[in-house]
């Protein structure tokens, strides 16, 4: 039995060995092969760049590396395209909900989120600027407008308390003055603007964005006081105010100097808007004066809270001259 | 030198060519097919002598890159997901020896006690069919075994040894069968 399957195997093998080439068949190869044309040398390809491209694909370095980086190129392009982008724009939207708050997000402490929100409802108002300027500014972008910097407000007013709460209550004053003089500043040349552009009279235009603009203003000058009144450490309030009144009283002195010296020009151009420069000017003469009033009544939370309004009267006149000047230039332009 | 080239590849061909052309031809089950891969291999071997590659063992050589043609033909021929590809070549392409496949004529030429041989290899264990096969059919060692399927030399031993009880039991060749190595 066992002699027989040995020789049963021996048979299977040599007979699978008897599977072959015909002569003829292997000849055929062999001389297909000899006669084949074999590049000595290596010659580039003319598909370099397939089959580069092809190597990159199959060793899924293309999923990894290049579909990353052509992400980033691509996205850092939309990025930048978006950055001038407006509310009729295509790009606005991913302006205003994904770069911006990624931007915000890389901004870590309260005061660099507080003035982050500044800048960005000052930006919206720019925006309404040029599009008012442009004769664009129609109802639904005015409400888009209107609703971002209305976000913007109130974001900015959360981070301010949390400045306040760091015990950085002066750097807190700075943000809040600068943006209330943004507000302001900005309000009134939009004013200005949609008046010139509609024809109208400059008191009876105050649009949406304009109004949003001065209450959130009003809002954030409420909240100085608040904390401030709250405070209980008048001799640190005292102290706040006197270094500042100086500061205030010497740029109020400085103006008007200038105003003086060039009151013969001004008046001699009839515009509407030298009333306004006189109107901002005077208030922050006025809230000077009713800072040192409440001073002498022994009310320095008072005071300080009327200088504050006073510097800030100040900046948006300043706000308001640059502002100004660059529309009329590019009036001119035009 | 290209004469002396000539001269080597002539011998190796010779000597191989039948060995390549039946390790294909018992897995495509298609003649033509089998013929194109044998032309293939030796076309690469041609051109590895011809660039003066060194080549330390040329059995294990032309093997290996059989394999990987059979392996490549399959990915053409069945299109289907690398991951299932294994499967496939091991449990239909590798002894893909079918009686009833009309191109295969020469598996049908061979006689009985070959055809049970085949059928019985073609039934083992999927990793154990290639290390039999090339053990008991073409003489290559395990070292060269182990080079093929890109395993040491030791795991291509287990293999066959593995392999060869399976053989045993299926096939009922009991202990003779060491006899024959």
């Amino acid at each position: 039995m066992n002699n027989m399957e040995h020789k049963n195997l021996n048979n299977g093998i040599k007979e699978i060995k008897k599977i072959m080439m015909t002569t003829d068949e292997k000849k055929q190869i062999f001389d297909r092969i000899l006669n084949s044309n074999i590049p000595q040398q290596r010659v580039q390809s003319p598909w370099f760049g397939y089959s580069f491209m092809l190597k990159i694909h199959k060793s899924q370095l293309v999923y990894y590396v290049v579909v990353p980086l052509v992400i980033i190129l691509t996205s850092s392009g939309v990025v930048l395209a978006s950055e001038k982008s407006l509310p009729e724009d295509v790009l606005y939207p991913i302006k205003v909900s994904v770069v911006e708050p990624i931007r915000g997000a890389f901004t870590f402490s309260s005061k660099s989120k507080a003035k982050y929100q500044s800048n960005l409802a000052t930006e919206r108002l720019v925006e309404a600027e040029m599009l008012a300027s442009s004769g664009k500014l129609d109802d639904s972008k005015e409400k888009k407008l209107n609703n971002l910097l209305e976000k913007h407000s109130i974001s900015l007013n959360k981070e301010l308390e949390k400045v306040t709460k760091e015990n950085l209550s002066t750097e807190a004053d700075e943000i809040a003055i600068n943006f209330k003089a943004e507000m302001n500043a900005h309000a009134r040349v939009l004013n200005i603007i949609m008046a010139e552009d509609n024809e109208l009279d400059f008191d009876t235009i105050d649009n949406q964005i304009s109004k949003t603009a001065r209450s959130n203003a009003d809002k954030v000058k409420i909240s100085i006081k608040n904390e401030e009144e709250d405070d209980d450490e008048e001799d640190d309030i005292s102290d706040k105010y006197n270094k500042k009144k100086d500061i205030v009283k010497a740029k109020i002195n400085s103006k008007a100097n200038k105003n003086t010296t060039t009151s013969i020009s001004i008046s001699e151009i009839e515009d509407i808007n030298n009333d306004d420069v006189d109107q901002i000017f005077n208030e922050a003469k006025n809230f000077l004066d009713e800072a040192e009033k409440k001073e002498l009544e022994g009310d320095s939370a008072g005071a300080y809270i009327e200088l504050l309004n006073s510097e800030s009267s100040m900046k948006e006149d300043d706000i308001f001259k640059e502002v100004k000047s660059r529309f009329e230039h590019e009036d001119e332009d035009d | 030198m290209k004469a002396d080239i000539k001269n080597t590849f002539e011998k190796i061909y010779e000597n191989e060519a039948d060995a390549i052309f039946r390790f294909c031809l018992i897995r495509v089950s298609d003649r033509e097919q089998a013929m194109d891969i044998t032309e293939e291999t030796f076309l690469r071997l041609w051109q590895n002598l011809l660039s003066g590659k060194e080549i330390l063992n040329t059995r294990a050589f032309l093997f290996t890159i059989t394999r990987n043609l059979i392996i490549d033909w399959y990915r053409k021929k069945k299109s289907i997901p690398f991951f299932k590809m294994n499967d496939a070549i091991f449990n239909e392409g590798e002894m893909g020896y079918d009686p009833s496949d009309e191109m295969s004529t020469s598996l049908l030429e061979t006689k009985a006690e070959g055809r049970y041989l085949l059928e019985k290899i073609s039934e083992l264990t999927p990793s154990y069919r290639q290390p039999v096969y090339l053990r008991y059919v073409e003489d290559l060692s395990p070292v060269e075994i182990g080079e093929i399927l890109g395993i040491s030399a030791n795991a291509a031993s287990v293999r066959i040894n593995r392999g060869l009880l399976e053989l045993k039991k299926k096939a009922g060749y009991n202990d003779d069968i060491n006899q024959n190595e």
